[in-house]
């Protein structure tokens, strides 16, 4: 007998990056990993449940700008070309493990085979993962979201309601145009939730979105039973909010599961292990040693130094991966049994959100975690997997009440994007919406060439606005490329600007500016009115 | 015949877009503009050859991207002025680099950070500059009110903080006492009668809540005729487990620890390891 229902929910994303003025380009390469790393591979479970009959369901949300990636031509002849030097590097791996160890060795010809597979797999769903995604949510398996425009913070634009409306609009049009159906849920970036975003949501037609647990424990009224049934706001839009169980069983450092000395070592790779001349070809084209995805050896143990760590074992990583499937599997059927009892037979709901990009590109056995995960539960029937809108059409009765102001970063609020770290970017993001609706009210009847720069200083406000870069420049990695990319978009923008009011409209420069920030080619700045 | 597709010049070379190519050739080309193209493209073409095997000739060499290679030594960041010149208006590309400490406007912003912190961020245009220099001017003053659920008429605040600031610090975050709060800020000076003088007025923020609310009533919702319903609460069945404030590193923090640290190469994984403090 169903006790209760699960939903996983991965929260596909990464920020624009697009550099067509150069052959190749480093940050390019997260695209790149997260495809080979995650988002193939997820294909692959997702084919090999179906193929076993295994009923499983998933819930992702795809940001306009990974869409837009992805559909971008010249990122996927970059991917292939990436994925043909690196299938290249595997086939030497194999040579030269040969002379070096057999499990090395075994593990070359693992990566060889595994790289040719992705690439083919990419090439089976038209270079295009969210098409191979779009195949799985067509025979029912997953539902599919959207995210605000650029994966803007939200809460900093309240300010603006046109530009909270733009933000929540232009991401569900650029989900319509790529999958071609209209999304029912949004993900709002980083879960970052004020009041009144649910009347902006209800507007555009939101039906849900998510935000972290203490979103509902702290919400206006008190939610009867926790984070565990969705409620609706005022507004009536459907709110659903995260497990803190959940995450805390898969990632926490002292129970959480990636941390299994069994499983692969991220941080020793062949682009720093191999000897300069070898691995030159295979690294970042400035010579900057980089990871390249061949990596031979296991986390080990907490405390080994990297130089210490031993050789990878798949078998022996597939063990870990049945064990801790199975761990988490009994977890959650207890959890929902506890909770059934605890709510009088009132049916839970366990909400598990997840960035997409932790299983297999982080935790490298990640997607075969969810696979033996969902065979597991098959075996059940108490805990069913589900999605939002299945959730929704079941209900009868919800409770009504406005979430509390929360993100799910680091100690629940704003602070990750708001701090001494960061906090010098506001000013000139608050100037930009101020002009960007100022001038989307005032120019009505623009000339063409007016209504061309219109539309791309429309793109380089929402480029800016990715939280993102914000986000970077609070831990500390990338930081110089976070703050160029928010520094060139408001320069861009404020040209566009000055040209725009001068009446000399140069056309050349804004030619290049619409090849170089290329996202939302059908973008109408009105939107900002 | 002229390449019917964007072109750049960098460093005086020409450049184009491969895939704008690669579309061209697509929408197919008569053989006389075929030939004209590779020979833009600097591919070597017989005299005998078929149709076929020039397209076959040009694609490769987009593959090779040899159309346009970048000269740059080190191809990695956006500059704000890259020196790309499109063909059709050569100027140079965004000669400004910084972007401008001032606006020259006036405005003092306040957007939640968390229940006990709201930032302010100000300009001051060069005439309201001249109000804060004058000889009445004993110290600039930054003001807070708590205006939770009143509406502020300058006098009537639940409670009024003050701190001096230098216009220049242009950002100050401020510590509240309480959540779930309504704060409106004013800047200003305090004049040689010891008396404040607004000049700048804030927007309102709430601060987050961050305890359960003491509302006593739940609100339903029967679904099938949107009928909402007040009844008696009875609290969550289930105490949450919460985490008290500035303890959370966010809830995916840990799997920074689970590598060996240091380097992670995409962001997303050090996500939640925040800066503890504010400031």
């Amino acid at each position: 007998m169903a006790c209760g229902y699960f939903l996983l929910v991965l929260h596909a994303h990464l920020p624009y990056i697009r550099h067509p003025e150069f052959e190749e380009f480093m940050e390019e390469r997260w695209l790149f990993e997260a495809i080979t790393e995650t988002y193939i591979p997820l294909l692959k479970i997702f084919e090999n449940l179906e193929r076993d009959g295994i009923p499983f369901k998933v819930t992702i949300s795809i940001t306009p700008p990974l869409l837009e990636m992805f559909a971008s031509h010249d990122l996927q002849s970059k991917y292939e070309r990436h994925m043909v030097k690196l299938i290249k590097l595997a086939d030497r791996e194999v040579t030269r493990t040969k002379r070096e160890d057999p499990q090395k060795h075994s593990l070359a010809i693992y990566y060889l085979e595994t790289f040719s597979d992705v690439l083919n797999t990419y090439r089976k769903y038209n270079r295009n993962p969210a098409e191979g995604f779009k195949v799985f949510r067509d025979k029912g398996f997953i539902e599919l979201i959207t995210c605000n425009a650029t994966h803007g913070f939200l809460p900093f634009m309240m300010r603006f309601p046109q530009v909270v409306n733009a933000q929540i609009k232009i991401g569900i049009e650029a989900f319509q145009r790529h999958m071609g159906y209209r999304p029912k849920g949004m993900w709002i970036a980083e879960c970052a939730y004020v009041p009144p975003l649910d009347r902006y949501l209800a507007e555009a037609g939101v039906k849900f979105f998510f935000v972290d647990s203490h979103g509902l424990w702290y919400a206006d009224h008190q939610p009867r039973y926790g984070v565990y049934r969705p409620v609706i706001t005022p507004h009536e839009v459907f709110v659903f909010a995260r497990d803190p169980e959940s995450s805390e069983q898969v990632w926490s450092s002292q129970v959480g599961y990636p941390g299994d000395g069994r499983y692969r070592e991220f941080y020793r790779d062949v682009g720093f292990d191999r000897e300069y001349e070898y691995i030159r070809p295979y690294i970042d084209s400035c010579g900057e040693r980089i990871n390249t995805g061949i990596k031979y050896h296991r986390i080990t143990g907490k405390d080994v130094d990297l130089a210490d760590k031993e050789l990878y074992d798949l078998s022996e990583a597939m063990h870990a991966v049945e064990e801790h499937a199975r761990d988490f599997a009994g977890k959650k059927i207890r959890q929902i049994e506890r909770l059934y009892a605890l709510f009088n037979g009132v049916e839970p709901v366990i909400v598990a959100p997840f960035d997409a990009e932790l299983f297999g590109h982080w935790w490298y056995e990640g997607p075969q975690f969810l696979e033996r995960f969902f065979r597991h539960i098959a075996e059940t029937e108490i805990l069913i997997p589900s999605t939002p809108s299945e959730i929704i059409d079941s209900l009868e009765i919800v409770q009504v009440l406005t979430p509390a102001p929360s993100s799910w970063g680091a100690n629940g609020y704003f602070e990750v994007w708001l701090n001494g770290r960061n906090d010098w970017i506001y000013p000139h993001y608050e100037e930009m919406m101020e002009r960007m609706v100022e001038l989307a009210q005032k120019f009505t009847n623009p000339t063409e060439l007016q209504r061309r720069v219109l539309n791309q200083m429309a793109r380089e406000l929402l480029l800016a606005q990715s939280s993102d870069w914000a986000f970077i420049m609070t831990t500390g990695t990338t930081v110089e490329y976070a703050a160029n990319r928010v520094k060139t978009h408001a320069l861009r923008f404020l040209e566009l600007d000055r040209q725009l009011r001068s009446g000399k409209i140069e056309v050349g420069y804004l030619q290049q500016l619409e090849w170089l920030d290329a996202i939302f080619p059908w973008l109408d700045y009105r939107i900002f009115a | 015949m002229i390449l019917d597709v964007k072109k750049f010049i960098i460093r005086g070379v020409i450049f184009v877009n491969p895939n704008d190519v690669m579309e061209l050739l697509d929408s197919g080309l008569t053989i006389q503009k075929l030939r004209s193209l590779a020979k833009k493209l600097g591919v070597k073409l017989r005299r005998t050859m078929r149709k076929s095997e020039i397209e076959s000739l040009i694609r490769k060499k987009l593959e090779a991207k040899k159309v346009r290679i970048n000269m740059e030594k080190e191809p990695r960041r956006v500059e704000a002025s890259s020196g790309k010149i499109p063909v059709e208006e050569p100027k140079p590309v965004e000669a400004k680099r910084e972007l401008p400490k001032s606006y020259n406007k006036d405005k003092l912003i306040l957007l939640p950070v968390n229940p006990f912190w709201i930032h302010a961020h100000w300009d001051v245009s060069e005439r309201t500059k001249k109000s804060f220099e004058s000889p009445g001017v004993v110290r600039k003053a930054l003001r807070f009110y708590d205006v939770t659920y009143i509406i502020f008429d300058g006098s009537n605040a639940h409670r009024t903080f003050e701190v001096y600031v230098d216009l220049e610090w242009r950002n100050y975050y401020f510590n509240v006492p309480m959540p779930n709060a309504d704060y409106i800020a004013v800047l200003g000076y305090i004049n040689t009668q010891g008396i404040f003088v607004p000049v700048l007025k804030s927007n309102v923020v709430r601060t987050p809540a961050c305890s359960p609310s003491s509302a006593k009533e739940e609100v339903w919702m029967k679904l099938a005729r949107r009928e909402r319903e007040v009844i008696e609460g009875v609290g969550m069945m289930e105490q949450p487990v919460e985490r008290p404030l500035g303890s959370s590193p966010g809830f995916q923090k840990e799997y920074f620890e689970l590598g060996s640290g240091g380097g992670a190469f995409i962001w997303r994984m050090v996500r939640g390891v925040g800066s503890g403090g504010i400031l």
